[in-house]
Order: C-alpha cells, then structure tokens, then sequence
C-alpha cells in the first residue's frame, strides 16, 4: 500500500487473518526515524467510512482507505515520525466534508499505532492504541480488543487458565505477557463462546480482536509484530579483515575518499602544484 | 427517473448536501449515516501470510552484487559469525527469513585481507535501491532500500537492527569507518536497512 495522494480506489482495506503482525519488545524497529500506523473499524453498528491520514496541519492527505467497514483493519503504514490526523467521513463523503470521526497521533519513531473507531455508533470514538510492548526476553505478549455489541461483557482464557476475567464492549486490554506455545484463545459471553488457536512465538505479541460474526462470536487474531525467536545477537558484526583500509585512515568502505584525506600522497602533491599554477 | 427526482430533492434538502459543498449548518448528519444495527464483521479476504524459504542467494543490482549466502549463527559468546569466502555474503539462520514479518539480516565482508569483498560497495547504497533475495525454490523476494546507516560496534544498534518489525524487513551489515590495525577490526558497522517491496 502506498502512501501517495488518494485516487486510491484500488487502496482497499486488507482484512484481518493475514497474520501481518507480531510485536518485539521494545524500542521496535522500523528504519530508523519511522513508525507505523494501521487503521481500524471496530464499531458494529457504524456504517462504512473513508480513512484520511493527514500530516498534522496538511491539507492533503497522505493516504486514504475507502470503504472501511466493520471488522476491517488496514495494514501497518511505515510513516516518517511525528503528529498525524486520522478522519473518517462516511463512506464516499466528500474530502472537503467535515468529518465523523478525528484523532490525533504523534508517531515516534520505532513504535506502533491501531487507530480504531470503537465503541457504539451512538458515542463512537476513535481510539489510539499503542502496540508496542516491552516482554521479557523469551516470552510473548497478548491483548484483547472487544468489538461485540451483542456480547458487550467477555472473558477470556488462554491455555486453559483465565487470561482476562473482563473486558467491555469498545475497550483494548493491555498487553499481557505469556509463555510461547500454540495456545487456545478461548472467548466467553453469557450465551456465546468463540475459540481460536494463537501461535505465540517468544518476541511476538497479537491482538485478538471479539467481533459480531455471521454466526455468533467470531475472533480475528493479529500478530503485530515479529523478530527471531531466540536471543539476538550481542554486538557488531566483524566484516573486514582490513585489505581495503588505507594507512592511518578509514576503510575505502569508509568515511572520506582517500584522496581528500591523504596531502601527503603524490596524487595530493600534484593537485597542489596544478592548482599554484593555475593561480598565478 | 421519479427516484432521482426524489433522491435529488432529498439531497438538496440535508444540509450536507450531495457533492462538495459543506451545507451552512456544520453539525448536521452526513448523507446515509445513521447507525446499522445487526452488522457482522466482514470476512478477511486475504489467504494467511505464506512462510518464506531460506535464502540462498542475494542480488543487488546498483552495486554489482550477486552472491551466494552462507549460513550465519552465534558463537559461545553470542556473537554473530561471519561468512568464511570473502566473497560471500551470510544470512543469519537462527534469524527471520527474508519476506517473513519482523528482520531478516544478511552479513557480508567489506574486504579481504588483501581487497575489496563483496560488501565493498554496501555503502554506496541509497533509499529506493533494489535489492532481492532467492529461496532454493527459485522464487524471489524484493526490498526497497530505506536507510543507509554507521554506527560504532561498541554501541551497536541491537533493537534497531534484530527487533520485532509489524511487516518483512531486510537488514545488510558490513564494516566501515577506521580499521584498527592493532585489534584487526573496522571499529564501525554500516548497516542498510530495507522494507520488501
């Protein structure tokens, strides 16, 4: 998905279950200086709406996402860090109208953002959630986002035990810290149970989202981020054995072309002379 | 033709109006919103992401690289080994593998003993350049140079370079900066950072 100028009908939201996610412990890592941003909506009774991210202040927008409905959720935006507005305007409401919905984000670099229309359509709000999480080292990390209005009280379990004795309609849990494994989410409502299978890898974290589905409770589980399961390497990397290095200065590999660095080389003298000559 | 009459008529009298025109009163309800009672999630349409196969090759095509990986790991200290050809570059087996979520690394030598090896050029890389991993399946995976960054292996960028990432990232490292004749090491790394394509 580009972040270029909006003739972006082919912008199409990508729905969760493209498992595009997984969290690393903090500070995460983007190129440096960047973060990223995903766009939700979790409002069931909200109708469809367009997505505009501005640049604080811009009058353009960078990105638009049309036709976001219910469930949806973009993917992450890489996006240079600093302050963003998020807007939503019903679906094919003119970029000029005054919008639903608007928050604003302040990306810093190296972490993560869902920005989500939450809650019902009477008192919708949109919510800015930090999905960067710090974990331990080999251990990964779990949240809830509860998105069902006709199961508005959950409670949820993971590997059998009760992972989270509540959480309401329109709120995010934080992250909860977890042993790796394949484990059971198991979500429960007076009436209604949903289940779905979590792979959690160490340095990895997920957002299991609880939806209205066509039959009953429906989970939507998002890995947020991911890195290499086990311990990352300490330190550098030593690749070079010295053959391009020049005598008492940096590599070729390095910092200025040897020729700038070295007057007392011939090649440097002569520069020298040809420029005297020039001058007189 | 009756119903867009009727639809013009309705259109004309909301105060948003139907087209670009923000109506006078600012607060009024938009056109079509109103709450939805009953709405079920819409269904992801996407296929669950495809695990990548290990890298065997690297391409860089604006600096003349083309290279067959080694298989990098950590030594008893942790550290991360380096490829035994020269010419060579090296992934980092334990590590991501390049097109999965979260970093993949590549190392590779800036020089030899004796000359250039084959991350001599990694520095000359700038944001936007190609770069492109093959799996032993044949099928290849792009990335779009982001940042080309120096930083001293004494304070070595760890979270920036192997922490978690929401999409595929690609990480090249070589050396640079002063080489240190009495210990035989480049005191800096330089480290490319890419995002697939």
């Amino acid at each position: 998905m580009r972040n270029t100028v909006p003739h972006a009908r082919t912008c199409a939201v990508l729905l969760a279950g493209t498992a595009l996610a997984a969290v690393p412990a903090a500070p995460a890592a983007a190129a440096p200086g960047q973060g990223y941003v995903r766009l939700a909506h979790l409002s069931p009774d909200t109708p469809a709406v367009d997505v505009y991210l501005y640049a604080e202040g811009a009058k353009n927008p960078k990105l638009v996402l049309r036709h976001v409905a219910y469930g949806a959720l973009s993917p992450y935006q890489r996006l240079g860090g600093g302050r963003y507005t998020v807007a939503m305007r019903p679906a094919d409401a003119s970029a000029a109208s005054k919008p639903v919905l608007s928050a604003h984000v302040r990306v810093r670099a190296g972490a993560s953002y869902t920005v989500a229309g939450m809650g019902p359509y009477k008192g919708i709000r949109l919510d800015v959630l930090h999905d960067t999480a710090t974990l331990p080292a080999g251990r990964t990390g779990l949240r809830v986002i509860a998105a069902s209005l006709k199961h508005p009280d959950l409670k949820v379990a993971a590997g059998g035990r009760t992972l989270i004795p509540q959480v309401r309609f329109g709120t995010a849990t934080p992250y909860r810290t977890l042993a790796p494994g394949k484990v059971a989410v198991k979500v429960a409502a007076p009436g209604a149970r949903a289940s779905t299978r979590v792979a959690l890898a160490a340095g990895t974290v997920h957002t299991v989202i609880a939806l209205d589905g066509a039959k009953g409770l429906r989970l939507l589980d998002l890995r947020d981020a991911a890195k290499a399961a086990g311990t990352a390497p300490r330190g550098g990397v030593d690749t070079g054995l010295g053959g391009t290095a020049t005598a008492g200065s940096a590599a070729a590999a390095g910092a200025s072309p040897w020729w700038l660095a070295a007057p007392a080389l011939p090649f440097g003298l002569g520069l020298y002379a040809l420029r005297r000559r020039r001058a007189s | 033709m009756i119903r867009r009459a009727l639809a013009a008529a309705l259109c004309a009298l909301l105060a948003g109006g139907c087209g670009a025109r923000p109506g006078p009163d600012a607060a009024a309800t938009p056109t079509g919103w109103r709450p939805v009672p009953g709405q079920v999630a819409v269904p992801p349409s996407a296929a669950p992401a495809v695990r990548h196969g290990a890298p065997v090759e690297l391409a860089v095509p604006s600096i003349g690289v083309r290279t067959r990986l080694e298989r990098l790991r950590t030594d008893a200290r942790g550290i991360l080994g380096t490829p035994r050809d020269p010419m060579k570059a090296g992934w980092y087996a334990a590590g991501v593998r390049p097109g999965d979520q979260g970093p993949a690394v590549i190392a590779g030598h800036v020089d030899s003993r004796t000359g250039p090896a084959v991350f001599a050029r990694l520095r000359e890389l700038r944001p936007g350049a190609a770069v492109r991993v093959r799996d032993a399946a044949g099928a290849w995976t792009a990335f779009t140079v982001d940042a080309v960054r120096s930083a001293p292996k004494a304070a070595f960028p760890t979270a920036e370079v192997y922490g978690a990432t929401p999409d595929a990232q690609l990480r090249l490292i070589t050396c640079g900066g002063a080489f240190d004749r009495a210990r035989g090491h480049y005191v800096e790394n330089v480290i490319v950072y890419a995002t697939m394509a």
